[in-house]
């Protein structure tokens, strides 16, 4: 070890594994197009949530705070890219400037919300978290000359110039899964840069003790601001991408289920880093939206569609299992499927 | 420096300080000593703005600190070593001492000062690379010095410094107060430890339920009956 890498954090025995599920990502559209697998535009979805779960990581893993009403911000975003966006208004803005405003927007939803939490931590702030991620959908429900309550806003405007709507119809998933993977790239870079920089380490910081942080000269309150506010932007980026990969918005689609099952990613994947976040998503969602589906089809085949269907149908025990997966990984590995350089942990 | 005069202060309905008065010089070295619940620890949350005080005024360099947030004391020029040392955990020594800098924006002044405290310190220089929470425990008084020095303070408040370490590491401790206070800085001392904060501070309060019952030089403190008999142990 030279002498002025002395103090920095040691390397990550699990580099190679990382480095060999990024290229398994980049490669992935290839092997379904030559398996003709047809699950490329089923994934764009896992990515999402792969955002969103390095989004909160932030707050709850590297800030400490736990989160409970992330989708708030995610809804947040979704509505400023359909209002802006969609024909039912007014704007009619291209997507990109849209979604620079949702960014803004989650951005915003998530400074105003430290505001009654500037001196609270733990289950308080949690419950003030929760409030939010419940006030959010029932004013999108009750507010209807904005939102359009619960018919929501549909269609949303598509990425690229208007004259590319054909093609990015038909070659749809690629080029979609492309997108999802680039802003998952960059939400990763600029996690991995804030978690270095002085910010990052005042986060931390604030994390482990909030009272030697203010010894330290650390604002707390700020800390505070700063978390919600960089969450709430990475929802809304996620917010209006999914918005316009589905391309329809519903309350429905930003309640309570989504903020626990973002934060169960970020717990299972593992607290405070960014690779868990990632890998826990991409994986558990994977087992949701695409290993589910097709177990269910699978298994009503063998049966036929009699009354008991119903009981066949995988995606009705998610909560089921990712409960029983927190259970389990609590017990058995506390520091989440993709726990943080192991060898930091040793004690010199 | 920093001036006290009539400091009430406490937690809900119950009032710690009955109107406290002190008074640290620039540089000077001064020892805050008395038996457990005097409000010793309280005086130094006052002072460092973790508790506001409902009477009285708390002065530092000439100016008052009503209402000032404590990490705005920081940047001040207060470094407070808190008690029970609250080192950061789960993060490097390294990053513990960086953060100690928080406030600063020259890089070349910090990095010339972590030399300085790895001087001082040195079996944190074999650390840096570790995490704060598997340090010992006089490891971890050393890393929590160390990172209120790389605020570059004024004026150091330290708590409890000795408080669960071995002898001859409290010794050690010590050592480097004193080397720290004849670099210049002042120091405001809390201690159980009555002997060794008379030995290293040039004057003293003795704190009582709240209140002030003797200051004076240390040195005249030390041979007094009353205190002698009290906090030194007979």
């Amino acid at each position: 070890m030279t002498p002025a890498r002395t103090g920095e954090r040691p390397r990550d025995p699990h580099a190679p594994f990382h480095r060999a599920g990024l290229a398994a990502l980049v490669l992935f559209p290839a092997a379904d197009h030559l398996l003709d697998l047809r699950l490329v535009g089923d994934v764009v979805p896992v990515l999402l949530f792969a955002i969103l779960a390095v989004g909160l990581n932030a707050t709850v893993g590297l800030g400490g705070l736990l989160q409970l009403g992330y989708a708030a911000y995610f809804a947040a975003g979704a509505y400023a890219a359909g209002i802006l966006t969609s024909v039912a208004y007014p704007f009619q803005l291209p997507l990109e400037v849209a979604t620079a405003a949702a960014v803004g927007a989650g951005a915003l939803l998530g400074a105003l919300s430290a505001l009654p939490v500037l001196r609270l931590k733990g289950d308080y702030l949690a419950i003030v978290t929760l409030g939010i991620g419940e006030i959010v959908p029932v004013t999108l429900r009750n507010l209807e000359p904005i939102t359009k309550g619960e018919f929501g806003i549909s269609p949303v405007d598509l990425p690229g110039p208007r004259a590319w709507e054909d093609w990015t119809n038909t070659t749809h998933g690629v080029l979609w899964y492309y997108l999802a993977l680039a802003l998952l790239g960059l939400v990763v870079y600029c996690q991995r840069r804030l978690e270095r920089s002085r910010i990052g380490r005042a986060w931390e910081a604030f994390r482990e003790d909030e009272l030697a942080a203010s010894a330290c000269g650390v604002d707390t309150a700020a800390v505070r601001v700063q978390l919600l506010a960089y969450s709430g932007a990475v929802a809304g980026l996620a917010g209006a991408v999914s918005a316009s990969y589905v391309p329809a918005i519903l309350p429905s689609q930003y309640e309570f289920p989504i903020s626990a099952m973002v934060l169960s990613l970020v717990v299972l994947g593992g607290l405070g880093n960014w690779r868990g976040a990632v890998w826990g998503a991409i994986l558990l969602v994977s087992l949701d939206r695409i290993l589910a589906p097709s177990l269910t089809r699978w298994a009503q085949s063998l049966v036929g569609s009699g009354s008991y269907s119903f009981f066949l149908e995988f995606s009705n025990y998610r909560f089921l299992l990712f409960g029983l997966a927190l259970v389990l990984v609590m017990r058995w590995r506390p520091g989440g499927l993709f726990p943080p350089r192991a060898a930091q942990e040793r004690v010199g | 420096m920093l001036e006290l005069s009539g400091v009430e202060a406490g937690y809900g309905s119950v009032r710690v300080l009955k109107g406290v008065s002190l008074r640290v010089g620039p540089g000077e070295a001064v020892a805050l000593i008395g038996a457990n619940g005097a409000g010793k620890t309280t005086t130094l949350r006052v002072v460092h703005g973790l508790l506001e005080p409902s009477a009285g005024q708390v002065r530092f360099r000439g100016s008052t600190l009503a209402g000032v947030p404590t990490e705005a004391r920081v940047a001040l020029g207060m470094g407070h070593v808190p008690e029970g040392r609250q080192v950061f955990s789960r993060l490097t020594v390294r990053e513990n001492l960086r953060l100690g800098a928080y406030t600063r924006r020259d890089a070349a002044g910090v990095r010339e000062d972590l030399e300085r405290v790895l001087e001082v310190f040195p079996r944190l220089r074999e650390r840096l690379r570790q995490k704060g929470g598997t340090l010992s425990g006089g490891e971890q008084q050393m890393l929590a010095m160390g990172r209120a020095l790389m605020g570059r303070p004024s004026l150091l408040l330290l708590d409890e410094p000795s408080m669960g370490l071995a002898p001859l590491v409290v010794e050690q401790i010590f050592r480097v107060i004193a080397e720290i206070h004849r670099a210049g800085t002042a120091v405001l001392l809390v201690e159980q430890n009555a002997y060794l904060a008379l030995e290293l501070c040039s004057r003293a309060y003795v704190l009582t339920t709240g209140s002030v019952v003797a200051e004076g030089a240390a040195r005249d403190l030390l041979v007094r009956e009353e205190i002698r008999a009290a906090y030194l142990g007979g």
